[in-house]
């Protein structure tokens, strides 16, 4: 190591290779299942090649166990993380083109925030269906954003989604800022714009800014947005500092008005009450807006992956398509452009390899964070996800093929399950029986997304993890009997009171 | 900026990564132990709270020993090292 004694008594430390990627690379902090640290690595808008998918895997099978998770903002996120192969790794993920997090969230003030990653419709530019393909935007955001220092010291993260399919599968409500598209009775297509929206322990579902712009507007519209929060979001107390509190205080009038001073420009006023649809996952085989092609969602329950699964994706998606993934804000995979005469087998194919390509839509729509590994949890959310879709799968067989029931579990309170706008929403608490420690849950129910987008209501307290699948398989016994009355499962909680949504739940339905 | 290590009095000397999120305090502070004689005392100056933990770990898997982790104020935490 070269270092220079100066006169001054200082050693300036030879650190060039290590401040090249300051800005971009970080890990995280973890405190559980023995790790310490994670690495999440940025995929904007979920898109990823075959090669990169495998290379990633080969970082978790030499770094990190062999073990990989999808997260809901579609990064990848790698465990079991040492401080000192840090370097190497940065290196290796520099090389296959990513970044990670910034993960300034272990300050205990309000700074060091940066803006997440991008999360964009996972079918985007394939799917038969969508408004605009959205994700030449996401790049173009995540190109501007990354790295950037003058966006590197926000008071707290902030979250963007773009989204350009029917389905808003970007969960639009739920991020600081989101970008919706729509089309105008006049034909045109743009964006209308959400802010404020968070499910962290002070939740609060985003609001319409009250504009509609032009696609080419999004960047500036964005960079004003980020700028606002970094320039006025308070930095006093960490718990007050995320974006959706300055809307609050200062209002969507406020908000839009300096937007406009900002980027020189009127925007064009649209009113916009809610979504009509949001939060939708894109399930199973779908054809392509390309004739000859289909793509296929793989369900990845919980977003675990091993290195073994990873490798075999990847060489199905190069076999029969042409090398292109893309991973969900549900945590799942997806492979696209494979030949419609091709789907059958490959469906056969990544059925062997443990890989339930068949399953009900609950492996689609299920989620849960990984309260394992951040210390804050007390129970394995992804594994209780587990076991709960398998029970229910078990129970209920063909009923929940085409179910669009949406099952959610954060470990704690600050929602990284997003278990606050799900049909079912389940938050993992401690619980003392006799004087002994017990795992349990809350039961959140009848939260949703797009039209009456509602937060879910705390319909049960401290329910024991055994017990969990139980109360859902009777809220699903009494939901299917009186199915025909309702058009979802979320309108048949909004129907019932909480005491007699505890009543079902608590009622052997046979 | 450049980090650098600034001797405090005789056989001290003091790492300042205040800004820095995991992993560059570890290994700013493997770099500067890599400077200092054996017997020297290191102070790293932070405020990343992860680093309470990393930091004497690291350090102690490198033969060091920590002597002290203390807290400046509500943002920012001081470790000693003997080298």
């Amino acid at each position: 190591m070269n270092a220079l004694r100066s006169p001054e008594n200082t050693i300036a430390l030879s650190t060039e290779d290590v401040e090249k990627f300051v800005d971009r690379y970080s890990l995280g902090r973890d405190s559980g299942e023995g790790s310490t640290h994670f690495l999440r690595i940025k995929i904007p808008n979920g898109m990823l090649t075959a090669e990169q998918f495998r290379r990633i895997g080969q970082l978790a099978e030499r770094y990190g166990r062999g073990y990989a998770e999808i997260t809901d903002r579609q990064d990848i996120q790698l465990h079991w993380i040492e401080s000192e192969d840090a370097l190497e790794i940065f290196t290796k993920l520099k090389e296959i083109g990513f970044t990670t997090d910034k993960c300034g969230q272990g300050y205990p003030g309000a700074r060091y925030g940066d803006v997440r990653n991008m999360v964009g419709c996972p079918v985007a530019g394939v799917d038969k269906f969508e408004l605009i393909d959205a994700s030449p935007i996401v790049k173009q955001l995540n190109q501007f954003f990354t790295g950037n220092r003058d966006f590197l010291d926000l008071p707290r993260k902030f979250k963007i989604s773009v989204s350009g399919c029917s389905l808003n599968c970007t969960n639009p409500e739920v991020n600081d800022l989101s970008f919706v598209a729509l089309r105008k009775r006049t034909g045109k297509i743009g964006f209308v714009v959400l802010v404020g929206g968070t499910v962290g322990v002070a939740p609060k579902l985003a609001q319409p800014l009250g504009v509609f712009i032009e696609p080419d507007d999004v960047v500036d519209v964005a960079k004003a947005v980020v700028e606002v929060y970094r320039d006025y979001g308070s930095r006093e107390i960490k718990v007050k500092a995320r974006f959706r509190w300055l809307v609050e205080e200062w209002g969507i009038e406020k908000l839009r008005r300096t937007v406009e001073e900002k980027i020189k420009k009127t925007l064009e006023a649209h009113n916009l009450d809610y979504l009509p649809t949001s939060g939708g996952e894109h399930i199973g085989v779908q054809p392509q807006r390309q004739k000859e092609y289909s793509y296929i969602s793989i369900p990845i329950l919980g977003g675990i992956l091993s290195n073994d699964k990873i490798l075999e994706i990847a060489e199905t998606a190069e076999k029969y398509g042409t090398g292109d993934l893309r991973l969900s804000p549900s945590q799942n995979v997806v492979i696209i452009n494979i030949p419609n005469n091709h789907v059958s087998l490959i469906l056969d194919r990544l059925e062997q390899t443990g890989l339930q390509v068949r399953g009900s839509a609950l492996r689609w729509t299920t989620i849960a964070c990984a309260g394992n590994f951040c210390g804050k949890s007390p129970d394995n959310p992804k594994k209780r996800a587990v076991e709960i879709v398998d029970y229910l799968e078990k129970r209920f067989g063909e009923t929940l093929r085409n179910s669009s029931l949406r099952i959610h579990i954060s470990g704690c309170p600050n929602g990284c399950g997003r278990h606050l706008i799900a049909d079912v929403g389940l938050q993992a608490v401690q619980l003392t029986v006799e004087g002994r420690p017990k795992q349990g849950y809350n039961i959140y129910l009848g939260g949703g997304l797009g039209l009456k987008a509602s937060l879910g209501r705390l319909t049960e307290r401290g329910v024991g993890v055994e017990d969990v699948k139980y109360i859902i398989e009777n809220l699903l016994l009494a939901y299917t009997k009186e199915k025909t009355s309702f058009r979802s499962f979320r309108e048949f909680c909004d129907t019932h009171t909480v005491e007699e949504l505890k009543f079902l739940m608590n009622s052997s339905q046979e | 900026m450049p980090v650098s290590l600034a001797k405090s009095s005789e056989g001290i000397y003091e790492l300042n990564v205040q800004g820095y999120t995991c992993p560059y305090p570890v290994l700013f502070t493997v770099r500067a132990l890599e400077q200092i004689a054996p017997g020297e005392i290191l102070e790293v100056v932070f405020d990343n709270p992860p680093s309470c933990e990393t930091i004497p770990a690291t350090a102690e898997k490198h033969g060091c020993k920590v002597l002290e982790i203390s807290k400046i104020n509500d943002k920012l935490w001081r470790i000693r090292i003997r080298k």
